[in-house]
């Protein structure tokens, strides 16, 4: 059972002018799901659609296989969610803002302790939000999410503004909520390098549609099927159609493209093309890692 | 707890260290602290005449202070408790709680009556104090030897509050629909200057909502209605507008 499902999900701003086009989102319980999309791309518009802060103009949104628009209450029980920046009270101090939210939550009044032991901010907790910098105001943020100790944490890019090792530090322990506690995360970054290490889907969007949603082993895959090698020989024509038996080839007035799919395909080409006494002038092997596949299937 | 409990504590612990809180003590403390200097440098003018209780003097003089004060007040009171909520971009965390819109609006408003009733207290209160010093620093005022007509005061209270009652709604609404506090105070500054100048007086202001309260200086009542018709519009507005306000918020505000 999804614990997140978006069917045919559009929303715009004004009648006319859709900025989400047909979202379907699938993301599995237990599963680590990055949203990724340049900025602009309707990341933080979807995930306000997910918690209710904006009603579609059409579609379902689903969550712990509830309706959102019926049941929106009993949902909001097992999320912890944090857009943006963390709304935070900063006339008070860290205590005084987890404080409210386990009121409202109606939890227990240790729990406090333990978020604050959770993101290392105890021994800040007496004091006042606005003497914060902007990571330990980010890891408030994250821990009035993890308050409820929520089956599903929504997070809209959480590590911005945030130094590398603030970085490294919330991926981890995102990796070990997930790991420890079985917490299902939606995390929206527009970087693929700052998610990839932890994330076990991923959704990619842009210009308000999904282009891509799968398995990182499935966003491999796509990886293969745009690592190629542009080269230039001695005689172009010889050379495609030495190459074009074995590999998918293609040829234009800029010389032959060849796909691979390993290193030694690689090793292959250049061997075959040798061997048969061309002459090499050029031999690119543009080997996509995911941020080139991600920039390329972005701007494409 | 009830939800409704609960929202309201946690307003409690949001006006901490805030104007707000700060404003509800200076703003009921300043009449009577005024009515100290002003008894103290002309005290001979307020020395009562034989059989004449002072604290009918000093109790108008105190409530006429309020009625032009109370109505800013109000407006600058609902702008900051909604100023907390904005300034902290909190609507769009608050929302994704496990807590009904009404709980929380209602929670709001239940919290901005708590305070106007400890500014109505505090004043009565301070006004009062301020009477029995009066009375010890000068006996010829007399306070010590007489006693304000409880009564009387209540019952002014209680019209006057009601006066507000349509200020309040009105401003309500607009403090969480309209985000920026200078405009929602140029809003109220406006409509408390329009009923200054027409001084309460004229055959439309007993619709115009900020008049309400202007109506009431030098308040006589009525020995024939226990309300004025002000005050029964002003009770008309607060149920519309409070109604109005609770629907778009629980239906349509999104923060």
């Amino acid at each position: 059972m999804p614990i997140i499902e978006t069917q045919n999900l559009h929303f715009g701003f004004t009648k006319n002018e859709l900025v989400l086009k047909d979202i379907n989102l699938k993301i599995e319980k237990g599963t680590i799901y990055g949203f990724l999309g340049p900025n602009g791309a309707g990341k933080t518009t979807t995930i306000r659609l997910l918690l209710g802060l904006l009603i579609p103009s059409s579609g379902n949104i689903q969550l712990f296989d509830k309706s959102l628009a019926t049941d929106s209450l009993k949902i909001f029980q097992n999320i912890g969610a944090m857009i943006e920046t963390p709304s935070l009270y900063e006339h008070l101090t860290g205590f005084d803002n987890l404080q409210i939210t386990r009121k409202l939550k109606n939890i227990s009044n240790k729990r406090i302790d333990q978020v604050l032991e959770i993101v290392k901010l105890t021994d800040a907790s007496k004091t006042r939000v606005k003497a914060y910098s902007l990571g330990m105001k980010q890891r408030l943020g994250l821990a009035l999410s993890l308050l409820s100790e929520p089956e599903l944490l929504i997070l809209d890019e959480p590590t911005n503004g945030l130094d590398p090792q603030g970085m490294i530090e919330t991926r981890e322990l995102l990796f070990k909520l997930n790991k420890d506690f079985g917490t299902t995360i939606l995390i929206s970054s527009h970087l693929l390098s700052e998610i990839e290490k932890i994330v076990t889907h991923l959704g990619i969007i842009k210009k308000g549609k999904m282009i891509f949603q799968g398995t990182i082993a499935e966003l491999h895959n796509l990886q293969l099927e745009h690592s190629l090698i542009q080269l230039e020989t001695s005689n172009n024509e010889k050379a495609y159609s030495l190459l074009n038996n074995n590999y998918k080839a293609s040829y234009n007035n800029e010389g032959i493209q060849v796909i691979f799919e390993s290193r030694e395909q690689v090793s292959h080409i250049c061997k075959t093309l040798i061997y048969a006494g061309l002459d090499i002038y050029h031999f690119n092997v543009a080997s996509n890692n995911l941020e080139d596949i991600f920039l390329t299937i972005t701007k494409n | 707890m009830s939800a409704i409990t609960r929202a309201f504590s946690t307003e409690t612990i949001k006006s901490k260290n805030t104007f707000a809180l700060w404003l509800t003590f200076i703003g009921a403390a300043i009449i009577p602290l005024t009515l100290v200097i002003t008894y103290i440098y002309n005290w001979k003018l307020f020395v009562p005449e034989p059989g004449q209780n002072p604290w009918e003097e000093i109790f108008a003089r105190s409530f006429n202070g309020i009625t032009l004060f109370t109505p800013l007040f109000i407006i600058l009171i609902i702008g900051l408790l909604f100023n907390i909520e904005n300034r902290a971009n909190a609507w769009k965390h608050i929302f994704v709680l496990p807590i009904s819109k009404s709980s929380f609006y209602l929670s709001k408003y239940l919290f901005l009556f708590w305070l106007l009733l400890i500014y109505y207290i505090l004043f009565v209160s301070l006004t009062w104090a301020v009477g029995l010093f009066l009375g010890a620093y000068k006996k010829e005022l007399n306070f010590l030897n007489s006693a304000p007509e409880w009564g009387e005061i209540l019952t002014y209270l209680t019209k006057f509050i009601i006066g507000t009652l349509a200020i309040i709604a009105i401003h309500f609404w607009l403090s969480f629909r309209i985000k920026n506090l200078i405009a929602n105070l140029g809003i109220g500054l406006t409509g408390i200057a329009f009923a200054i100048l027409l001084n309460g007086k004229g055959g439309y202001t007993i619709y115009f909502p900020y008049s309400f309260p202007i109506k009431m200086l030098n308040y006589k009542p009525n020995p024939t209605y226990f309300l004025e018709d002000y005050h029964i519009i002003s009770l008309f507005y607060f149920i519309i507008f409070s109604c109005l306000s609770y629907l778009d918020f629980t239906k349509r505000f999104k923060g």
